[in-house]
C-alpha cells in the first residue's frame, strides 16, 4: 500500500529563517494536506489541522483562478485579521508553507524572507523521494 | 489554534504510516458529525450559517434544525492501531464546491461515502466522481433518524455496489461505529488491486 506524505522534523532547522520577530508559526505541509514539518512552536495536533485549513484554502484559491485572467498560476494567499496575519506560498511543485503572524509585523521584509525560504525548500523537497505523493491531478 | 499545549495528543513515535481519507457524501448526511465523533484531536470545522438564499439551493426538504452546512473542510485525526494513522477530510457535501473537492482528494487512499437512508439516490453522483477518479470506497449509511433500514442486499443493490465494495449502517454520533465504518474501508483499501496501479503510475 502507499501511504500518505511522512513527517520530517529533520527539515525543521530550515524554518529558522522564517522565524522573524513577530511571527508566531510556520508549517509545510504537502500537496495531501499532511504536515511536512512544521516550527517547534506549534503542537503537533494543531500543526495537523493548520495544514488541513491551508490545504482547503489553497483548494479555494486554486478554484479562483479561473476568475483571474487568462491561466493564471496561484503564487501564494494571504489572509488579514485583526490579529495578524496569515500566508499561504508555494515551496516548490507539491508542497505549501503557512506562516502565521501578529499585526506587527513588517511586511515587506518578512514576505521576501518567506519567499527565499519556499525557494529553498521547494529545491530541498524536490530531491526527496514522494512516498505516495503520485501526482493524479 | 487555541488548544492549551499540555492538551496536545502527541503521537507515539512508532506511528509513521499516514492514510488519508476523504468522507463525502450529500448536504446533510452527517460528514462534520462523524468527523466530530471519530476524530481524536479537536476536529476542525468550517461552518457558515446558512442564509435563506441557501436554504433554496441546498433542498432542506426533510432536513430540520440544521442552521449551518461547512463550507470548505472538515478534518480530524484518528490513531487505528500501532501503525496506522487516519487523516479524515470531510469535503462539502453541495454540487457547487466540487471544484475544490478535486483538490482536497489529491494523495487520498480512499473515501468513505456516507448516505441518509431516506435519501440514497443523493450519493450517487458522488460515488461516480469516486469510480471516475479510481479511487476506493465504502459506503455507509448513517441511520441516525433510525428509520426502518432496508436489508444489506436491497442497499447494495440499490447502490449496485460490487460485492468486494464494503457496505455498513452506523450512527455517525457512535465513536465504535464510526471507527467500525472506518475500519472497513481501510482494510478494503489494504486489499485494493488500484492501489498498486496508483503507486506505479
Amino acid at each position: 500500500m502507499s501511504t500518505n506524505t511522512v513527517r520530517r522534523p529533520e527539515l525543521r532547522w530550515m524554518l529558522d529563517d522564517v522565524l522573524l520577530p513577530e511571527v508566531r508559526s510556520a508549517v509545510v505541509l504537502a500537496r495531501d494536506g499532511l504536515v511536512i514539518t512544521a516550527t517547534g512552536d506549534i503542537g503537533e495536533a494543531d500543526a495537523d489541522r493548520f495544514a488541513a485549513c491551508l490545504a482547503s484554502l489553497r483548494g479555494s484559491s486554486a478554484a479562483a483562478t479561473e476568475f483571474c485572467g487568462a491561466q493564471p498560476t496561484w503564487n501564494q494567499t494571504l489572509i488579514e485579521f485583526d490579529t495578524g496575519y496569515i500566508f499561504l506560498i508555494a515551496a516548490g511543485p507539491h508542497a505549501y508553507m503557512g506562516v502565521s503572524t501578529t499585526k506587527k509585523v513588517d511586511m515587506g521584509p518578512a514576505t521576501q524572507r518567506f519567499h527565499a525560504v519556499v525557494q529553498k525548500l521547494g529545491s530541498e523537497l524536490g530531491t526527496l523521494p514522494r512516498s505516495g505523493d503520485s501526482d493524479r491531478s | 489554534m487555541g488548544s492549551e499545549p499540555s492538551g496536545e495528543v502527541y503521537l507515539p513515535d512508532s506511528v509513521r504510516t499516514a492514510v488519508k481519507v476523504l468522507v463525502v457524501g450529500p448536504f446533510a448526511v452527517g460528514k462534520s458529525t462523524f468527523v466530530n465523533t471519530l476524530s481524536e484531536i479537536e476536529p476542525l470545522h468550517t461552518e457558515e450559517t446558512m442564509t435563506r438564499d441557501g436554504a433554496v439551493v441546498d433542498d432542506l426538504h426533510g432536513i430540520t434544525d440544521k442552521t449551518t452546512t461547512t463550507v470548505a473542510l472538515d478534518f480530524g485525526r484518528r490513531t487505528l492501531s500501532d501503525r496506522v494513522v487516519l487523516y479524515m477530510f470531510g469535503t462539502p457535501g453541495q454540487q457547487r464546491f466540487l471544484s475544490m473537492w478535486e483538490d482536497l482528494a489529491h494523495g487520498a487512499l480512499g473515501a468513505l461515502v456516507l448516505a441518509d437512508v431516506a435519501r440514497l439516490e443523493e450519493s450517487f453522483d458522488v460515488i461516480s466522481v469516486l469510480e471516475e477518479r479510481g479511487l476506493p470506497y465504502g459506503v455507509a449509511i448513517n441511520d441516525f433518524n433510525s428509520v426502518d433500514i432496508p436489508s444489506h442486499e436491497e442497499l447494495r443493490e440499490a447502490f449496485d455496489l460490487l460485492p468486494e465494495i464494503p457496505l455498513v449502517t452506523c450512527d455517525a454520533r457512535d465513536r465504535s461505529a464510526t471507527a467500525r465504518a472506518m475500519i472497513s474501508l481501510v482494510e478494503h483499501v489494504l486489499a485494493s488491486p488500484l492501489q498498486h496501479a496508483q503507486e506505479s503510475a
